[in-house]
């Protein structure tokens, strides 16, 4: 009897151990599957099983910027490179807009374009690595393209365009697609061309404009006009860009010697910042190419032209010569001066008018009078300038508006904008870049989550914050006390 | 299985627990949409991902009772003896809790009409989010249910899910914190700092794969990928079979 109770005890003691092994076992099984078709999920199928649906494809890259990797000659190896650790959460972080797309750009070259994060605090020798000359000042914090010896830096705040009205930046549109594209085309490209900026002069930053350079592959650098002012030898362009102060004597000899060996050179002025700047020394250098910008601001008195109220706002024709620059046949112009060509014209030079109004325009000074001599008609809003005789030709472009080049112009209405494109084919016009050289990739907007004010009205939020804070959860919690009264004693 | 779940789905609402849970959840993303409401910009992703910081609360509180609850009543017999699997049982169970997710949730799905009807946004981010939130909390019910059928004692039930809750809500800070304490100690070893970083690194890249909520964190950027929702989807698989593996374990006890 007791061998047999023994017998029994043995076998449920080995059913138990076999169910307790069995059990453990399969858990252990079961973990290792889940684990390893992760790995291979996330390996084989992570990418091609990724979808974009955001509203503006901020997360993928344009077909524009495929059909350029396509190009890119294979074996051409571009590291992009963030010196900085990529946060485990990207949640208000300007790197929301970039990271993906990098990764974008990543899955899409294969080897021809390699993203990576290195934070150099951990790895120091990274920066020898990138910039073995010491010649850049690479520093934590940024993004490094690099391709061969050639280096770019890009800051990740670069990839944003910002309203400019406010004290403090507030970001209005994503350009990362359209900065690392550029970025990476000037790097490719044989030969990059300089941009100079005039400064000290109360001019626009020109932020949006040198980042519409780069996209052109023109590096952009500024020129102060205090001091030993010389404009460089490598200068292939020019900018006055939305200057509020007359350039001084100094400056005016400069700019007529390089107009003299042919430089290339975009003014652009407007009436409303300085109403009472006339602009002498710079018309005085404006004359060796027959221009001259008016001390007048142009009221537009067609209503098919007006775009505001008081009629300084207003559409401009662009002229049958530079009608190829855009899709449109008019821009955006505000608070223009006129521009005219000059008393004494040099026979050698000449002019077209650019950028003009409609013929019911109208001068005014700056007390709101009429101009005797200037009275209703056609205004030259724009005028270009270039010499005739074939040798060293120098190419100005004159802007009685800002609108073509300052920061809150393009900030507010994008890359897309008519008058962007406008300036870049100026800009191309000048530096004989052709079309297919550089990268149009259009900007989108930052992601808005504003809502329509006039509904949501002081009103209507406190009903919601009632009905959402405290009648839906009170009702609840009324329904909890009924349900355990009634239900207590059972 | 249909009639575990209507059995599980209605016993939320014969007791006050599926009321205040629901009370609890609407209050709180009541607070985060009245509040973007005030500041003229509502982002639902944002609320959605805020509400899933909620999940340690909620989610202990509404899986505490499935197992436990029979077993300390001694009902779980019934489960045994009935001509259902034990498959039935836990599937049953998991959906029920599954659905009560689901009607809170339906206060977020308020919130985005009444954000159209502001005039606000609704795109695909807060989708992507509320995808997110399902799958996110499809794996803590797993892990809730796991942990009842740990116990006979809701109370501790309700600790240990919060526990594992916490851990996964905590993996990136440990991992973050793995990553310069293993570096830091190496480097007092004399190892070179850039080999030492880069197995500190190696090292929190594996915990930080396991974080699930790192994972699905594009989802709010409109990036919808199926890798992130299998893990959640597979992990959840593998903590509901731990459940079913405890459940059976009981049945053929020797006690």
């Amino acid at each position: 009897m007791k061998s047999i109770k023994e017998n029994n005890n043995n076998t449920k003691n080995k059913r138990a151990m076999d169910l307790k092994l069995l059990s453990i076992s399969s858990v252990i099984i079961l973990l290792v599957i889940v684990i390893a078709a992760n790995i291979l999920f996330d390996k084989l199928l992570g990418g091609p099983l990724t979808f974009d649906f955001s509203a503006t494809h901020k997360n993928s890259i344009s077909k524009k910027t495929e059909e350029f990797i396509d190009t890119i000659p294979d074996g051409t190896s571009i590291r992009i490179v963030g010196l900085f650790d990529l946060p485990a959460s990207l949640e208000h972080d300007p790197l929301e807009y970039i990271a993906p797309l990098l990764e974008a750009y990543d899955n899409y070259a294969g080897d021809k374009i390699k993203v990576e994060y290195i934070n150099p605090s951990k790895y120091p020798s990274i920066i020898k690595e990138l910039d073995p000359s010491g010649s850049y000042d690479l520093k934590s914090g940024y993004y490094v393209v690099k391709n061969g010896e050639k280096i770019a830096i890009v800051d990740p705040y670069d990839c944003f365009s910002y309203d400019s009205s406010y004290d403090y930046a507030v970001p209005t549109a994503v350009l990362a697609e359209y900065t690392f594209s550029n970025t990476i085309n000037n790097l490719l490209s044989e030969k990059v061309k300089h941009a100079y900026f005039v400064s000290g002069l109360q001019e626009d930053p020109g932020y949006e404009m040198k980042s519409i350079l780069t996209a052109l592959g023109c590096e952009s650098k500024s020129i102060n006009v205090s001091g030993d002012f010389t404009i460089p030898d490598d200068c292939d362009i020019l900018f006055l860009n939305g200057i509020n102060a007359d350039i001084p004597e100094s400056v005016m000899l400069k700019l007529d010697e390089y107009i003299a060996k042919g430089g290339k050179v975009i003014v652009s002025v407007n009436y409303y910042s300085n109403t009472s700047e006339k602009y002498e020394n710079l018309n005085k250098s404006l004359a060796k190419v027959n221009l001259y910008i008016e001390d007048c601001l142009i009221e537009e008195n067609d209503p098919s032209y007006v775009l505001s109220a008081d009629y300084y706002e207003s559409y401009v024709d662009i002229t049958d010569e530079f009608k190829g620059f855009t899709d449109k046949d008019q821009l955006h112009s505000g608070f223009p001066r006129s521009i005219r060509v000059c008393d004494a014209p040099l026979d050698y030079v000449s002019t077209y008018p650019v950028l003009t109004t409609s013929d019911k325009a109208k001068a005014v000074n700056v007390e709101g009078g009429f101009l005797q001599y200037m009275n209703e008609g056609k205004y030259n809003i724009g005028m270009y300038a270039t010499y005739d005789d074939g040798n060293a030709n120098p190419e100005v472009f004159v802007f009685g508006t800002n609108n073509l080049t300052a920061d809150s112009y393009i900030s507010g209405y994008g890359y897309s904008d008519q008058n962007v494109l406008f300036i870049r084919g100026c800009v191309r016009r000048m530096l004989s870049i052709a079309p297919e050289e550089s990268l149009d990739i259009p900007s989108y907007p930052v992601d808005s989550h504003a809502i329509d004010k006039d509904r949501a009205t002081s009103t209507s939020i406190t009903v919601t914050a009632l009905i959402f804070i405290a009648i839906i959860p009170l009702a609840l919690i009324i329904c909890a006390t009924v349900v355990y009264n009634r239900r207590k004693h059972l | 299985m249909t009639a575990i779940f209507k059995r599980e789905f209605l016993s939320f609402f014969r007791n006050p627990v599926g009321y205040v849970v629901i009370a609890l959840f609407s209050f709180i993303s009541g607070v985060y949409f009245v509040n973007m409401l005030m500041n003229i910009s509502v982002d639902i992703s944002l609320e959605i991902i805020s509400l899933r910081s909620f999940f340690i609360i909620i989610v202990p509180i509404v899986t505490m009772g499935l197992f436990s609850e029979d077993r300390k009543k001694g009902t779980e017999v019934l489960y045994y003896t009935n001509p259902i699997t034990m498959f039935d049982v836990v599937a049953g169970k998991f959906l029920a809790a599954m659905s009560l997710i689901f009607v809170m949730f339906i206060n977020v799905f308020i919130h985005m009409i009444v954000t159209k009807a502001f005039g606000g946004v609704v795109g695909a981010g807060d989708f992507g989010a509320a995808i997110v939130f399902f799958f996110l909390a499809a794996l803590f019910v797993a892990i809730g249910c796991f942990a009842s059928a740990l116990t006979d004692s809701q109370i501790i039930s309700a600790l240990l899910c919060f526990l594992f809750i916490l851990v996964i809500q905590m993996l990136s800070t440990f991992a973050s914190f793995l990553n310069s304490s293993v570096s830091s100690v190496l480097i007092l070893m004399n190892v070179d700092s850039e080999k030492a970083n880069a197995f500190g690194s190696g090292l929190a890249d594996v915990i930080s794969w396991l974080d699930p909520f790192v994972k699905t964190q594009r989802f709010r950027f409109g990036v919808f990928g199926v890798a992130p929702l299998f893990f959640c989807l597979s992990m959840a698989v593998f903590f509901l079979y731990l459940t079913f593996r405890m459940l059976e374990k009981k049945r053929w006890s020797q006690r």
